[in-house]
């Protein structure tokens, strides 16, 4: 298994792997961000909308998106964009991504291998 | 127009982290847009009491705001190596490079007066006032510099970083440094001159004038409220 010892993306790196999937496709505002999360996910995915405002500029601070006020329905807004950059960081964060849950899903099917020998 | 309590709470639980004030005017600018977007949407009287369950509370919001922004940086993310490894290579670095400007300024003074520094040295002449001042003053500023000059950029890299605290530990650090920092300049009977400098810790005065930067540094971190946070302080003793 190529999985690093430990993975600190592992619950930490998905509102980042969706934010860069979805503006992968457009670029987004937050507010039609947060929208689209929860459409794509049939609202399952439900978590405080504000969280997604620390994790866009923690992105762009990396250069992975970039931000632009635009007039949007005739309002000023903050739009974001992916850079080469975050679609270089996508590629490998859907990667990860599978192979965490290639693993958890071998676990979960419950082989012998995975059970205590003091059972 | 998001409710005015949520709002000032949001604002108050930001400076309370210790974020800069550039980052919270925009955090807060994009999450007041956000409500209106919620309000224009739902159009109904109840969206008010809604908005804390939808964005989160203001002391959830401001926790992962700080989480996240102090992941940005490498001393964000790593602050044991930044500010406890960083300031004694700091002071090295500081000392190297001050060290290669003496000596370029006494090549410089040296060929500016024909050469009288060298030929002094090779004669066991007094040394001249130019000389002497050369020398005093670089004392000066090797006692002074190394230690000033990092803790003003510590300083500045917590305030950037959000973590004041692990600044205020880099500034005491400094100051320790500076207080066992000593050197003195001797003039020999055979008119030879030597400068000698050490790390030992028994401080004095100069030692303690030396350290007196870090210190007013470290203690400028720990106790200064950001323009935001004394706003919220002006406007609680308003009333």
């Amino acid at each position: 298994m190529t999985l690093k010892k430990t993975n600190p993306d592992f619950l930490n790196g998905v509102p980042e792997l969706l934010v860069l999937q979805l503006l992968d496709r457009q670029p987004l505002h937050g507010y039609d961000l947060v929208q689209a999360i929860r459409t794509a996910s049939d609202g399952r995915l439900d978590f405080g909308e504000g969280c997604i405002y620390p994790v866009l500029h923690r992105l762009e601070a990396q250069k992975l998106l970039v931000s632009k006020r635009e007039l949007v329905a005739g309002r000023n807004r903050i739009v974001y964009r992916l850079t080469k950059q975050g679609q270089r960081r996508l590629v490998d964060a859907r990667a990860a991504w599978r192979e965490i849950v290639t693993a958890v899903g071998a676990m979960l099917e419950g082989n012998e291998h995975a059970r205590p020998a003091l059972a | 127009m998001p409710d005015p309590h949520w709002h000032s709470r949001l604002v108050e639980a930001l400076h309370r982290e210790g974020l800069p004030d550039a980052y919270v005017d925009r955090l807060v600018e994009e999450l007041s847009d956000h409500v209106t977007d919620f309000f224009e949407e739902t159009m109904s009287m109840d969206a008010r009491d809604e908005v804390e369950s939808r964005l989160g509370t203001p002391e959830y919001l401001a926790a992962t705001a700080r989480a996240e922004f102090q992941r940005r940086t490498f001393a964000g993310r790593h602050p044991i190596w930044t500010f406890l490894a960083g300031p004694p290579l700091a002071i090295v670095g500081t000392f190297l490079l001050m060290l290669l400007a003496f000596l370029g300024v006494y090549e410089l003074v040296n060929w500016a007066t024909g050469g009288s520094l060298t030929a002094n040295e090779a004669t066991h002449t007094a040394p001249s006032a130019l000389e002497l001042a050369l020398i005093h003053g670089s004392d000066l500023a090797f006692s002074f510099l190394p230690y000033a000059l990092p803790a003003c950029l510590f300083a500045r890299l917590a305030r950037r970083t959000g973590r004041r605290d692990w600044g205020v530990a880099a500034c005491s650090l400094l100051a320790v440094l500076a207080l066992c920092y000593w050197s003195v300049i001797e003039q020999r009977p055979d008119r030879h001159g030597v400068w000698i400098m050490g790390f030992f810790c028994w401080p004095g005065l100069r030692q303690l004038a030396q350290a007196a930067v870090p210190l007013a540094l470290a203690a400028w971190l720990a106790g200064l409220p950001t323009r935001g946070g004394r706003r919220l302080i002006i406007a609680h003793e308003q009333g």
